[in-house]
């Protein structure tokens, strides 16, 4: 008998930086796709008393679905109730027990003649969407008053969701976006609850927190986050001030080279602050980032101010396997990552199914009472081999 | 520009920056954009002119790569 359980399946993937591909098999509990499909065009013709398939058409690796746990450092899962949630000036993690963000990119079919199974050599447009539930509130400040003022808004709303919570060098995911629906659920028998959706408008980046959400008092440099490495594709980040007693203050980030020697960092210095407010900033698309960041209150007038900052690199490939980075770092990457698939394990002489993929979604689920999870969906470009381990 | 006559005449702080400093003076020290400056630390002085966050605050030549 040759029956096996799903517990001894490996999956392997290459790393953002194209090495590998590494085993991260302890990052999913579900796999599920392979070996794809095989076309069977209809030849039926005339005279025919039933439908004939007698072509093979292209064959199709199609799409691998991937569920897991997610894991922001290698080995590590994160409660739910961790979660923390900024939208522009407000914190709604207060109100919120369920978000789920997706992140998604076009792949169009490349196929030509003489391929015989179907390719996706391009990226195309990244797209993004974020479901939020919540308990209502209609007092002010609060969900319902927040939710209906972006239904009725046109420009979008900063986001900005941390699965462990905004102490610095906590992975954000962040985003700006506008909202397409709010609904309220109010049964006879429960608390009544409300619901939005949201689309993104433009990409949603992955940053690191510079900035809890507590209070400072005074002019600070904040603690550093070691990045890796330095990257020279453009960078976004999100200033929420949730409270500020008094007014005028200026924060900005700063980047060094050895975590000793900074320097403002080009286009960082956000608005003066003099109210509760958010603010996004933008680098330019080849803006370096070196590999150290923080964020400073160089200026303080006002007497106490509460915010958190966050910075998100574009185009990072550093990320550990089996990590939340490393499959970020494949959103959007150019070149196709390799991959290696072991129903049966992965020692010697055991089935392999291998091939190149892209990663065509990424969808993040924030349950309040369960550990965050996602699902990821690689589609593939190409022949998928059939050899052994 | 030689190194010594730009370290004479100063460097124009394009975009703020922060150096290490002794304790006793705070950890860390700092120049605000647009401030022209001739206590700035010479071993990081290529680093900040290289990612454009100081100048020599005399344009009319600029420092040979190796003077710096």
């Amino acid at each position: 008998m040759g029956f096996t359980h799903g517990k001894g399946t490996k999956f392997l993937l290459d790393l953002a930086d194209g090495s590998g591909p590494s085993d991260i098999s302890a990052l999913f509990r579900s796999a599920q796709g392979l070996e794809g499909k095989s076309e069977r065009p209809l030849t039926t013709t005339f005279g025919a008393s039933a439908q004939r398939r007698q072509l093979l058409g292209l064959r199709d690796g199609g799409p691998i679905a991937l569920g897991g746990l997610r894991q922001d450092t290698a080995g590590t899962k994160i409660h739910g109730k961790s979660t923390r949630i900024l939208h522009d000036q407000y914190a709604m993690h207060g109100f919120l027990r369920t978000a789920t963000l997706r992140r998604m990119v076009s792949l169009p079919d490349t196929t030509v003649f003489n391929d015989t199974w179907r390719r996706r050599g391009l990226v195309g447009l990244l797209d993004g969407s974020l479901a939020l539930g919540g308990l209502f509130d209609g007092a002010a400040a609060a969900l319902d008053v927040v939710w209906r003022a972006a239904l009725a808004a046109q420009a979008p709303v900063l986001i900005s969701a941390a699965a462990g919570g905004f102490a610095i060098g906590n992975l954000v995911d962040m985003g700006q976006f506008v909202v397409n629906s709010y609904g309220v659920n109010s049964p006879h028998d429960d608390t009544t609850e409300a619901s939005a959706d949201f689309d993104s408008d433009d990409r949603i980046d992955l940053g690191v927190s510079l900035h809890d959400l507590t209070a400072e008092v005074g002019t600070m440099n904040g603690a550093s986050v070691n990045e890796t490495a330095a990257t020279s594709l453009g960078w976004a980040a999100h200033l929420h001030v949730t409270a500020i007693t008094g007014s005028g203050c200026t924060i900005k980030l700063q980047d060094s080279a050895d975590n000793s020697v900074w320097a403002d960092l080009a286009g960082g210095t956000f608005s003066n602050v003099t109210a509760i407010t958010k603010e996004r900033l933008e680098g330019a698309a080849t803006a370096t980032v070196r590999q150290y960041v923080r964020a400073i209150i160089s200026v303080m007038g006002a007497s106490s101010i509460t915010f958190q900052v966050s910075i998100a690199r574009r185009g990072f490939t550093y990320g550990s396997a089996a990590t939340y980075r490393h499959l970020i770092g494949l959103y959007e990457k150019a070149l196709s990552s390799t991959f290696q698939y072991g129903p049966d394990g992965s020692t010697s002489g055991k089935p392999r199914f291998s091939g190149e993929c892209r990663l065509s979604s990424l969808e993040t689920s924030f349950p309040y009472d369960n550990p965050t999870a996602f699902t990821a969906e690689l589609l593939t470009d190409g022949a998928i081999a059939e050899d052994v381990f | 520009m030689s190194k010594k006559k730009a370290q004479a005449e100063g460097y124009r702080v394009l975009r703020g920056i922060n150096w290490p400093a002794a304790a006793d003076e705070g950890g860390e020290k700092r120049a605000e954009e647009g401030e022209v400056r001739t206590d700035l630390p010479a071993e990081h002085i290529a680093q900040w002119i290289d990612v454009g966050a100081i100048e020599p605050a005399d344009m009319s030549g600029t420092p040979a790569a190796e003077e710096v």
